[in-house]
């Protein structure tokens, strides 16, 4: 299983649009092939499903949109383009609106366009933009790319993922270590030997709670749809720039002995 | 009648519609379709909700049918009854004929009835459809689909809080989009700084339902650690003492 890395960095290469659907109006069809198109991943704060619904599934509950580059009050014929439509998070779409993609010089950046890389720099929990990049604060601004509730939920994640796995991949050392010495107490003090037999079970079980508590971030969600609008599942994979983050969770077949 | 209700009833609310969470709109009646035989008219499209609600009619119907029925019984039996009619049976036959036709009439009278009050609501509910859909158009996802209450409980964001949100991109919005002029400044500055105060407020509310919905504390792993690595020391020192003295113990050759 695939979980997230404790902090999603800006991708080096913008998101490579493979899905390509039926056109349609109702652009909310697009949903599916959005959804893997952009890595289930807001494509401007950079926030995933799982940073909103925690592993469970949220489909359908209006917490990520479809936002449109040229907004539909600006250009009403594109909103039924899919190349006008992103992934965006429903806070990153309540905040920009109905702003103009360019303003005094400045423009949004697009993410299937630009690197947000080379914009944007994740410094601890937040995205702050170059300096002097007019278009990167410009796009900061109107998406409040560290709006807090964005901020909160990239450290609790960050904290969450860094503390379980720091768990994890150090334990299966200390448990073999300790039924080693439990073994050499087993001959001498039996009642010693239960005791220690018994703290090493409840380690083992604190480790299963940490893997129950990582796999909230599975870099796929539950819902993640088997069908799209594309009518193919030949791209029903993360885009390049996040799967190279991910994290491969490896549940050690010693830690479930 | 016209053509319309031929082939159409109007029935109580749309499957679904019963228990609306807003609260705001009454559940409204709507059209069913109606083909086929006499019975597939009084049944309808196969649906229990639409089963009951014609049930509901029919039963409404019948009753009134049958106090007409009584009705007309007892304004007969108030009356002499001829002479004629008693000596002729042909004329009560006629009699009975006559009060089955004002039983049908009434039935009749009854159906156009109910169907007319329900087609002032089907109006309403069609208003309300179209209304619907033109804010779906609108706002097709932001609007109206976000249902936080159905998220599961650690990630469940406050609704009161979410919607003082709204409330106040809203104006925020309003106000920087009418006015040219530094006027409004003060209150938009306002207003922003109570958008960023919700916002934090949402942020720890957040946070507080993401702990209290982890399997332990989020700093648990690292103490867990701690334990099993004072465990280790523990008992590394219990059988190097024993070691020890099962090295002193043992006999000297």
């Amino acid at each position: 299983m695939k979980i997230l890395p404790p902090r999603t960095r800006p991708p080096r290469i913008p998101i490579r649009r493979r899905h390509e659907p039926k056109p349609t109006r109702a652009w909310a069809q697009y949903r599916a092939c959005l959804r893997w198109d952009f890595g289930f991943t807001c494509a401007f704060c950079l926030l995933h499903e799982a940073d909103f619904f925690a592993g469970q599934t949220g489909e359908g509950l209006g917490v990520t949109t479809v936002e449109h580059a040229i907004t539909r009050k600006a250009d009403s014929s594109r909103a039924g383009d899919y190349s006008n439509c992103l992934y965006a998070c429903r806070f990153c779409n309540r905040s920009r609106s109905a702003r103009p993609r360019e303003s005094n010089g400045a423009r949004l950046l697009d993410p299937t366009r630009d690197a947000w890389s080379e914009h944007f720099v994740a410094t601890g929990d937040e995205l702050r933009p170059v300096a002097g990049d007019r278009d990167a604060h410009y796009t900061h601004r109107s998406y409040e790319l560290d709006d807090p509730r964005k901020v909160e939920r990239r450290r609790l994640r960050r904290e969450l993922i860094t503390d379980r796995l720091n768990l994890l991949s150090r334990f299966s050392e200390e448990i073999e270590d300790l039924l080693h010495l439990a073994d050499l107490l087993r001959n001498r003090d039996l009642r010693l030997f239960g005791k220690v037999m018994r703290q090493i079970r409840t380690l083992r079980d604190d480790a299963e709670r940490a893997r129950r508590d990582l796999r909230r971030f599975g870099a796929l969600p539950p819902d993640a749809p088997e069908k799209c609008r594309c009518g193919s599942n030949r791209y029903h994979f993360l885009p390049e720039a996040f799967e190279r983050q991910m994290i491969d969770l490896k549940i050690r077949s010693d830690l479930s002995r | 009648m016209p053509k319309d209700r031929e082939r159409t009833i109007v029935v109580g609310p749309k499957p679904g519609k019963e228990n609306r969470r807003s609260g705001h709109r009454r559940a409204k009646a709507h059209r069913v379709p109606i083909k086929g035989s006499s019975e597939d008219k009084l049944r309808g499209p196969g649906n229990e909700r639409i089963g009951r609600t014609l049930a509901e009619v029919t039963e409404q119907l019948l009753r009134r049918a049958i106090q007409t029925h009584l009705a007309t019984r007892e304004k007969m039996y108030r009356q002499v009854e001829p002479v004629s009619s008693i000596k002729h049976p042909e004329s009560r036959v006629a009699n009975k004929r006559d009060e089955l036709e004002l039983v049908v009439a009434d039935i009749h009278e009854a159906l156009i009835e109910i169907s007319e009050s329900y087609e002032n609501e089907a109006v309403m509910y069609e208003t309300d459809i179209a209304s619907d859909r033109k804010a779906a158009e609108r706002e097709p996802e932001i609007g109206s689909a976000f249902k936080s209450e159905a998220l599961p409980e650690s990630t469940r964001l406050s609704e009161s809080i979410e919607e003082r949100i709204e409330h106040l991109y809203d104006r925020i919005i309003i106000l920087a989009e009418t006015t040219a002029e530094d006027s409004n400044r003060v209150e938009i500055d306002e207003l922003w700084s109570q958008l960023r105060s919700l916002q934090r407020i949402e942020a720890e509310q957040y946070r507080q339902r993401f702990e209290a919905s982890l399997e332990m504390p989020i700093d648990a792993g690292q103490r867990i650690l701690e334990n099993a690595r004072k465990l280790r020391r523990e008992l590394e020192d219990i059988t190097a003492s024993d070691t020890t003295t099962s090295d002193s113990n043992s006999p000297s050759t």
